[in-house]
């Protein structure tokens, strides 16, 4: 039997505007995990993600998802991702089925397939009821969760979400964590950049620790403690040791 | 305490100049000021020109004629100003939440905002205006000088009656109806500005003799009698000090009548305005779900387009402003000319729709970064939203190409021709050039971008130009397709890449 190819194999990454963003990042992902990419604002962590998903040119390094190089077959590679950026990115003027009919199409799905797909997103993430209101009048969790359906209407193998649980209510946040842990249970690789370091620590399989541009720790939740100067009591007090921001916030 | 008025209006004033700031591309307040100073340093030189014929014709007492055609163009302007101006001060949030949740009393908002709009369609005419009515008094016309208050007045009034007509709107349409209602009001109004700058020349010839006989020769008490109240304005403007007291006072009391007895109506209308955005619209649609792709892409793109609150107000726009241009072909060319004159304004339609929706299409792509996750290639996005533009473009323009056709063969084949070219070369350019923003702020931001605005004018002047020309079995047609192609040239995407973003 074949070994299951990486979800997400980085080598090497770099990209700079100026300065260095992403500075030499090799990262890899397997199927069903569940990866936090922690870092602080500016370490290169949404920039990473764009390389993948195809919103920027590395200036060197490779990038492998699903065994398929995006730099060499970047429409391959494409079929297999799904980003959720920071801000939802919705069209006002649609409703949420709308919505999804238009990236299932993007993602040439079968419409016998994509149908039922989107009925039980829409049910799962309580937006049925709204699925023929337009999304203009929508609050940031309500957009939240349509741009979640969309991500997941093609099912992906490599989800990756930049700040996903920003503007969700308690209970569309315990939701979205359901789903993205049933996702990982599916074999989906999750990706997740979060300022909430309690998610990283109750839901990540490993978390990585980024600071300009450079991966500088990964691993459990129990080996990242071991990294600390002390025996670190918590992620945050890891996280702030390791990317120096101790210093910073006591100044 | 609370802000007093001239403080508020100052912060209004402010928000008014950075729009005009923007609008003309000044980085800053001082480049504003060159900016504005040089357009009016242009404007006084043509202006002693136009000054110098306007003390010929005081001098033959049509001084009052004068102001009078001025008055039936600007007031129509002015009031569709004022309709503009009175629906974003009710739609635009902005800071509307933050004065509104403020201990301020929504009179002195309303008051604040209502002096705003007044300056600022006083500034569009008199930027205009002012110049010619100094240059005349230099030249010895002082009394010319009665332009700049009477003006004043004017706006005064017509901000008035342009706020009770949008509050007027609001009550009997609601809230939803009133954006588009107003917008398409105000383009019909100030596309009559447009037609009453031509009017005199669409009239049939014996029409304009027995008219110029009643205007020397007025009965008393008529129309053209210039001593009835219908004639203030103009004779406000012409510098009869009575009148111009008299107008002042309307204009003053309009405005203050509105705004006191408005106040609250704006406040709850503001209100309102701002709890329909919440307000859930549910879209009608079909139950089977369709997802093949390149139809998925152009319904999202059809869809969008046709729930934009802005596209009916441009498409009409665009049509109407068009149609001086048939008339005056007509006109020139008699009777057996209807056709010809028909085929450029066609033309300067399809290519003005046309990219009017292709800025919608390319500029607005509200979740582009999203798209391009996509496994869909960059030319098949491009192709679809092409499709998409061109279907509606063709839709507006089947019925009156097929009746040209029918009325004369040739001229409605030539027409045909030019109006695809027109269309796709107008829709290219935006999309060569488009300008990421949200949908909300389309019409700020077409207006920003002012040089693809002027090359998309160029470009439908050229083939429209070159149409009646082909039309009429000229030769020259040839010379404005050289400069639209040349204009194209200019603007097409050069090889090379973006410099790249940060994340």
């Amino acid at each position: 039997m074949t070994e299951k190819p990486d979800a997400l194999r980085l080598r090497n990454l770099q990209k700079s505007f100026g300065k260095k963003a992403v500075d030499g990042l090799d990262l890899t992902i397997r199927p069903g995990e569940f990866y936090a990419l922690l870092g602080a604002n500016g370490a290169g962590k949404t920039t990473t993600l764009r390389m993948v998903a195809g919103l920027l040119q590395p200036d060197a390094g490779e990038i492998f998802v699903d065994g398929i190089d995006v730099r060499k077959n970047p429409i391959e590679a494409k079929r297999r991702i799904a980003w959720l950026p920071d801000e939802p990115l919705l069209y006002d003027k649609l409703s949420p089925l709308e919505y999804l009919e238009f990236v299932a199409g993007l993602w040439g799905m079968k419409a016998e397939e994509a149908g039922p797909r989107a009925e039980n997103l829409l049910r799962r993430l309580n937006l049925w009821e709204q699925r023929n209101q337009r999304c203009e009048g929508f609050s940031r969790g309500m957009r939240q969760k349509t741009v979640l359906a969309g991500a997941l209407i093609h099912a992906p193998r490599l989800l990756m979400l930049d700040e996903p649980l920003t503007g969700l209510d308690a209970g569309a946040a315990r939701q979205v964590k359901d789903i993205l842990a049933e996702q990982t249970r599916a074999g989906v690789a999750v990706v997740l950049t979060t300022h909430i370091l309690e998610v990283a620590e109750k839901l990540a399989d490993r978390i990585g620790i980024i600071a300009e541009g450079k991966l500088i720790a990964e691993g459990d939740l129990n080996h990242l403690k071991t990294l600390g100067a002390a025996q670190a009591a918590s992620l945050e007090e890891v996280f702030l040791e390791l990317t120096g921001l101790r210093n910073g916030a006591a100044a | 305490m609370s802000l007093s008025l001239p403080r508020l209006l100052r912060h209004d004033l402010r928000l008014s100049w950075r729009r005009m700031c923007a609008f003309l591309r000044a980085k800053t307040d001082l480049q504003g000021v060159l900016v504005i100073a040089a357009i009016v340093a242009v404007l006084h030189l043509v202006g002693w020109w136009f000054a110098t014929s306007l003390t010929q014709w005081a001098q033959d007492g049509q001084m009052i004629h004068l102001t009078a055609m001025g008055v039936v163009i600007i007031l129509p302007w002015l009031f569709s100003q004022g309709l503009t101006g009175a629906t974003r001060a009710l739609y635009s949030r902005g800071d509307l939440d933050l004065l509104f949740a403020s201990p301020l009393p929504p009179s002195k908002t309303l008051t604040s905002r209502a002096l705003a709009v007044a300056i600022e369609s006083f500034g569009s005419v008199g930027i205009f205006l002012l110049p010619i009515a100094v240059d005349a008094a230099l030249q010895g016309q002082p009394s010319w000088l009665a332009v700049a208050p009477a003006l004043a007045a004017t706006a005064l009034l017509t901000t008035g009656l342009a706020l009770a007509a949008t509050l007027g709107l609001f009550a009997l349409l609601g809230p939803k109806r009133t954006r588009s209602v107003g917008q398409v009001l105000a383009t019909l109004v100030g596309a009559w500005f447009v037609v009453c700058a031509q009017i005199f020349n669409f009239l049939p010839t014996d029409w304009r003799a027995a008219l110029r006989a009643q205007m020397d020769h007025p009965a008393p008490g008529s129309l053209f009698d210039p001593n009835t109240a219908l004639w203030l304005p103009a004779r406000a403007a012409a510098g009869d000090g009575l009148a111009l007291a008299l107008w002042s006072l309307l204009g003053l009391v309009v405005f203050v009548a509105a705004v006191a007895l408005l106040g609250r109506a704006f406040a709850r209308g503001a209100l309102s305005a701002a709890g329909d955005a919440q307000v859930f619209q549910v879209v009608r649609r079909e139950q089977k779900f369709r997802c093949e792709r390149a139809g998925a892409l152009r319904r999202k793109e059809w869809r969008l387009l046709a729930r934009d609150p802005y596209l009916v107000s441009q498409v009409l726009l665009q049509s109407l402003y068009t149609m001086p241009i048939a008339l005056v072909i007509w006109k020139a060319l008699g009777e057996g000319g209807i056709a010809v004159s028909v085929s450029p304004a066609l033309v300067a339609v399809a290519a003005q729709i046309s990219a009017a929706l292709a800025f919608l299409a390319a500029s607005s792509e509200e979740a582009g970064d999203f798209v391009a996750t996509a496994p869909v290639s960059g030319g098949e996005l491009l192709l679809r939203k092409l499709e998409a533009v061109a279907a509606p473009v063709a839709l507006f323009l089947v019925l009156p190409l097929a009746g040209l056709v029918w009325a004369d063969a040739f001229v409605g084949a030539v027409t045909l021709v030019f109006a695809v070219v027109a269309a796709a070369s107008t829709a290219a350019l935006n999309f060569w050039k488009p300008l990421q923003n949200r949908r909300g702020d389309l019409i700020k931001t077409h207006a920003q971008n002012k040089l693809v605005g002027l090359v998309e004018h160029g470009l439908a002047l050229c083939w429209a130009i070159a149409a009646l020309l082909a039309c009429l079995r000229l030769w020259e047609a040839v010379l404005p397709v050289g400069a639209a192609l040349v204009l194209l040239a200019f603007n097409a995407p050069r090889r090379g890449r973006r410099a790249p973003q940060p994340a």
